[in-house]
């Protein structure tokens, strides 16, 4: 369903996790660089995020981000001008985007890359969201122009880019664009109703992921339990600060090529003294 | 006694209209030859005689002789009137007067019939069978340890065949005529069975002859003491007899009817037969021949009693009519035919009642089959099921064995048993027979029956076969329980098919999917490829079209939207609709109680007949808002993809590990940790989850299990509720990180991450060992 593809520049969803590794080694306070490190998106108090590709079709992605919590300030970037989608936008509450952008990739990927840096300030984004552009061709073909015209835009390093593709087959087609996540929505679908058919209770745990109940967050490694397994660490890890219980699921460890890799449920007695971070099951499922 | 009078009531009444019957009340005397006295025909006649005795005024007069020959002769010049006579004898007797007596003149030399009987003889009466009533046997005895493979060397030695005159004695002759060897050329011993015996013992004779019933004592005597031992007629000779003198049928000495006979031996029998002469000049007298037939039926009577009554048993009298020779020249006596006629329209009767009931009995299996909708009922889909060919191949190996059998077994040396005929008919029904085995136009034609049906059938069986090798899948492993169900298929979806079929929990269900007219071919190709599923052609909104589906039984129902189609292809509510209905007419969703069609229904009455419903998973978008859905909440499921692709999105925004997370709790591969549940066991119930935490972890092996929380009945230990366990499988509750002192209830099930749902199932049993003491 998803791929991280990786950046020429290296900056690609990784990111997170150096961080969490810096916070770590430099505070060694647990309860505090959670609160800091947590994966929430760093920055402005209001993130800004961009859509491009979006068409009144995905007036409901509006009303999911604005569901968001801090609610992020939404451009959206589309192919139709902005009378067209006027009376759609206007359908939605007051607030929830911000701008809206006539733009796409029929005019030159150099254009389309001007436009992004002078007039959206892409730079600037902290998210950015590719939807696939129908009836324009090959849809995924546009989507990797546009990821072209942004990585150029943002030369100093893209924000975090999400595309969403028709086709899986055209993942590898978005090597070295600067994407962070690769989203298929149809193996999202085919993912959760096949968990169905095996275990209804694993298909309320997804659901609970989708809607944000649930939070895999990313922790620092107490030092005290650097000479202990992973057994041991989620006999300990059992609240927050608040006293909220929480589940300790993963760890972070070095992977290939030095980036840190998501262990997800590793064997009990592993031990942490190489992790760089722990992932931690957050919330309440209903 | 109902049965007795219904068989000689024709007979009784036939005689009453004979003019001969004008001499009732005289007595009628048959003098019936036996053999010599002490042996077993004479026993056999005087027990006749005594049950004929008193039945009306028919008397039996035994007269004993020398045997078959001498009774043969003594019939023939009207000395008797009835005698038992071995069947080749009597057989040779009907030839021979059959024979033209003036041809080739006078001066012609006769001889050669058996007892020296000539055709003028044998032309002065005409001679019919009364009844067959013992059988016999013939035992080549050979003295240890010879044993003879052949009769080329059988003279080289003593040889005793019987005594001259006798039955045996003819037979013994003829055997070895088929041999090449005359009796005169060969060193005959003379003397009784006994003094042959003696002359065995003194290493004097080599060779007995002899023909007696199987399991004749003085046999068996011979045997247990180890003087002789059993060999059999050598095939040629055996083949050379029957072609010559079809008066014996081949028949083997079965293991088991002496002590210590190990295996089946070929040899031939001969029946003995009550045999009538009527006088050439008295064919014309009706007073003579009413009072024969009345003599007849008193004496047919009297074989029946012999037959039927424990006290003579011993005598060992078998009544046939018909079957007990290869050929059967000599006519029946019109009463036996009578007795015939009656006996076989009751066989034939009673055979048609049975194939009647078989008949009624299939046909009522067939409607109840139907009635029920068991898949696989109608002879559509039989055509690819193999055990079809298979079952038809064993039917026509099986009858043609028993036709075959029938027809040749007292002929054929190689068909000597059912078990032989069985084996011939496989070769022949599979291709691999020899053109020398059968004999008779009629087995051939059976044969060559059996050989079209069993290649065409052994066809049909490798096309099913190979069909089912070819697809990897077959009706016989389309499981209708706990199966999955996937309604309105359509393209995209191809990934959900992968999904179920990775390595996980669902890769060995039977997967059912539904796909309609517009599914492309090439899809569809690729659909049958998986293992394990089914695709069926039908309108998901009709729910006759889903009732095969035993959708009651299915582990879960996917309904899928129209995708792209924009509105033009089946509608999710309209199917969820036929699925109720479905299963409301299903016998195991409760078709027996479902509601007759009416132009009103009561809310009770709709509680009252609400189905057991399978946990239906409805794929649903913006344009079906999740309200349409909820008359169904109780057993289904709306899923708005759509809606969950785009807060799919906003958490991989916002969270950047959310992505790679998501993606490894749902991907069943084999290195990767998936949510799964398990019951929580008994020393877990009433724990708090802080200490059944700790037991799942504290679980030693190799890969460990990440308890998560519980997912909760919402009646713990309640009953079912209504509607069946989906409507209980729906209204759990799921509890992600429950608080330390949560107490695990009774029906709770352990949510944990885990590589596969056996390890957690595992983990789970073993935590016994480290869960804390109750209490």
């Amino acid at each position: 369903m998803v791929s991280t593809a990786k950046g020429a520049g290296g900056l690609t969803g990784g990111g997170a996790r150096a961080d969490a590794r810096a916070g770590v080694t430099d505070r060694g306070d647990t309860a505090a660089a959670a609160e800091e490190l947590a994966t929430a998106p760093a920055g402005p108090s209001r993130p800004r995020w961009v859509v491009i590709h979006w068409t009144p079709e995905a007036l409901g992605l509006v009303r999911a981000i604005a569901a968001a919590e801090p609610r992020p300030a939404l451009t959206l970037i589309g192919p139709a001008p902005a009378e067209a989608v006027a009376p759609a936008l206007a359908s939605l509450p007051e607030g929830h985007v911000e701008r809206y952008w006539q733009g796409s990739a029929s005019g030159g990927v150099e254009a389309l890359a001007r436009f992004f840096a002078d007039t959206a300030d892409l730079p600037a984004a902290d998210a950015i969201v590719v939807l696939p552009l129908r009836g324009h061709g090959e849809t995924d073909a546009f989507s990797r122009l546009v990821c072209t015209a942004i990585q150029r835009a943002c030369k100093g390093g893209p924000p975090h880019v999400v595309v969403a593709v028709e086709d899986p087959e055209a993942t590898h087609e978005f090597e070295g664009l600067g994407v962070a996540t690769i989203f298929y929505p149809g193996f999202l679908r085919a993912a959760l109703l096949a968990h169905a058919c095996v275990d209804l209770g694993a298909f309320r745990f997804m659901l609970a992921l989708l809607s944000g109940r649930l939070r895999a967050e990313t922790w620092p490694v107490p030092p005290e339990l650097r000479a202990r397994t992973f057994r041991e660490a989620c006999l300990e890890i059992e609240v927050d600060r608040c006293g909220r219980p929480v589940t300790l699921i993963g760890l972070f460890a070095p992977g290939e090529g030095a980036e840190p890799a998501m262990l997800l449920s590793p064997a009990p007695g592993r031990p942490l003294r190489d992790a760089s971070a722990l992932l931690v099951l957050t919330g309440e499922a209903e | 006694m109902f049965k007795r009078t219904w068989l000689f009531g024709p007979v009784l009444v036939g005689m009453l209209f004979q003019a001969g019957s004008a001499r009732a009340g005289e007595a009628i005397e048959v003098r019936f030859g036996s053999g010599s006295k002490g042996g077993g025909f004479d026993a056999m006649v005087r027990a006749l005689a005594e049950a004929v005795r008193g039945e009306g005024r028919v008397t039996v007069v035994p007269e004993t002789t020398k045997g078959s020959c001498e009774n043969v002769h003594k019939l023939l010049s009207g000395e008797l009137d009835v005698a038992l006579v071995q069947y080749d004898v009597a057989a040779e007797a009907y030839k021979a007067g059959q024979a033209d007596a003036g041809a080739g003149g006078g001066a012609t030399p006769k001889g050669g019939w058996m007892c020296k009987l000539s055709p003028e003889e044998a032309d002065k009466a005409e001679l019919q069978v009364v009844a067959a009533v013992t059988d016999a046997a013939v035992h080549v005895l050979v003295r240890r340890p010879v044993r003879l493979d052949d009769f080329t060397d059988i003279g080289r030695e003593a040889l005793f065949m019987g005594k001259d005159g006798s039955g045996s004695y003819e037979t013994a002759k003829v055997i070895l005529g088929a041999a090449g060897h005359t009796a005169e050329s060969l060193p005959l011993f003379m003397g009784s069975a006994q003094e042959a015996l003696v002359a065995m013992s003194r290493r004097e004779v080599l060779t007995m002859l002899r023909t007696t019933e199987l399991g004749h004592a003085e046999i068996r005597d011979v045997l247990a003491s180890g003087l002789a031992t059993l060999n059999p007629l050598p095939e040629a000779v055996l083949n050379r007899l029957i072609d010559g003198y079809p008066y014996y049928r081949i028949c083997p000495i079965e293991t088991g009817t002496y002590p210590g006979l190990e295996f089946s031996l070929p040899t031939v029998c001969v029946s003995s037969v009550v045999l009538m002469a009527t006088p050439r000049e008295r064919l014309a007298d009706e007073a003579f021949l009413a009072d024969r037939r009345l003599a007849v039926e008193a004496m047919i009577h009297g074989l029946r009693k012999l037959e039927r009554d424990e006290q003579y048993a011993g005598l060992g009298v078998n009544v046939e009519w018909r079957g007990f020779a290869e050929r059967e020249p000599i006519p029946l006596h019109p009463v036996a035919e009578i007795h015939e006629t009656s006996e076989r329209r009751t066989a034939w009767l009673q055979a048609g009642a049975s194939a009647a009931a078989l008949g009624l009995a299939l046909y009522l299996i067939r409607r109840a089959l139907r009635r029920r909708r068991v898949p696989g009922a109608g002879l559509e889909s039989q055509l690819s099921n193999p055990l079809v060919p298979f079952a038809a191949f064993a039917c026509v190996v099986t009858l043609s064995t028993f036709i075959v059998w029938s027809l040749e077994h007292d002929s054929n040396a190689r068909l000597r048993t059912l078990n032989d005929s069985f084996w011939e008919m496989n070769t022949f029904a599979t291709g691999n027979f020899t053109t020398d085995t059968l004999k008779t136009p009629t087995a051939r034609l059976v044969g060559a029956a059996a050989t079209i049906l069993g290649l065409g059938l052994l066809a049909w069986f490798t096309a099913t076969l190979t069909n089912i090798f070819a697809q990897e899948q077959t009706r016989l492993w389309r499981r209708l329980k706990h199966h999955l169900v996937v309604l309105n298929f359509r393209e995209d979806m191809l990934p959900l098919i992968r999904l179920l079929r990775s390595p996980g929990p669902t890769r060995t269900r039977a997967l059912h999917v539904v796909v309609s007219d517009a599914l492309p071919r090439r899809v569809r190709l690729q659909l049958a490829r998986v293992k394990a599923l089914t695709i069926h052609h039908s309108n998901p909104e009709v729910p006759e079209d889903l009732a095969g589906l035993r959708l009651p039984r299915a582990a879960r129902v996917i309904v899928l939207g129209d995708g792209d189609a924009g509105g033009e292809g089946y509608d999710p509510l309209r199917i969820a609709r036929a699925v109720h209905q479905a299963c409301a007419r299903d016998p195991v969703g409760g078709g027996q109680r479902a509601r007759t069609l009416g132009v009103a229904a009561t809310s009770v009455e709709i509680a009252r007949t609400a189905p057991a419903l399978p946990v239906t998973l409805v794929e649903t978008s913006d344009a079906e808002r999740e309200e349409v859905f909820s008359p169904f909440a109780g057993w289904l499921v709306p899923v708005d993809c759509q809606a969950l692709a785009h807060r799919w999105l906003v958490m991989a925004c916002r969270d950047r590990a959310f992505a790679e997370l998501f993606n490894r709790v749902v991907a069943f591969a084999d290195d990767n940790a998936e949510v799964y549940t398990a019951p929580a066991p008994t020393w877990l119930i009433g724990q708090p989850w802080r200490k059944v935490r700790r037991a799942l972890l504290e679980v030693q092996g190799r890969g460990g299990a990440v308890p998560l929380g519980l997912y909760r009945a919402a009646d713990p230990g309640g009953k079912v509720p209504a509607g069946g366990s989906s409507h209980a499988e729906l209204r759990r509750r799921l509890i992600v990180n429950p608080r330390p002192d949560e107490a695990v209830a009774p029906g709770d099930l352990i949510v944990a991450l885990c590589e596969d749902e056996a390890d957690l199932v595992r983990i789970v049993a073993e935590s016994r060992k480290t869960a804390p003491a109750p209490g």
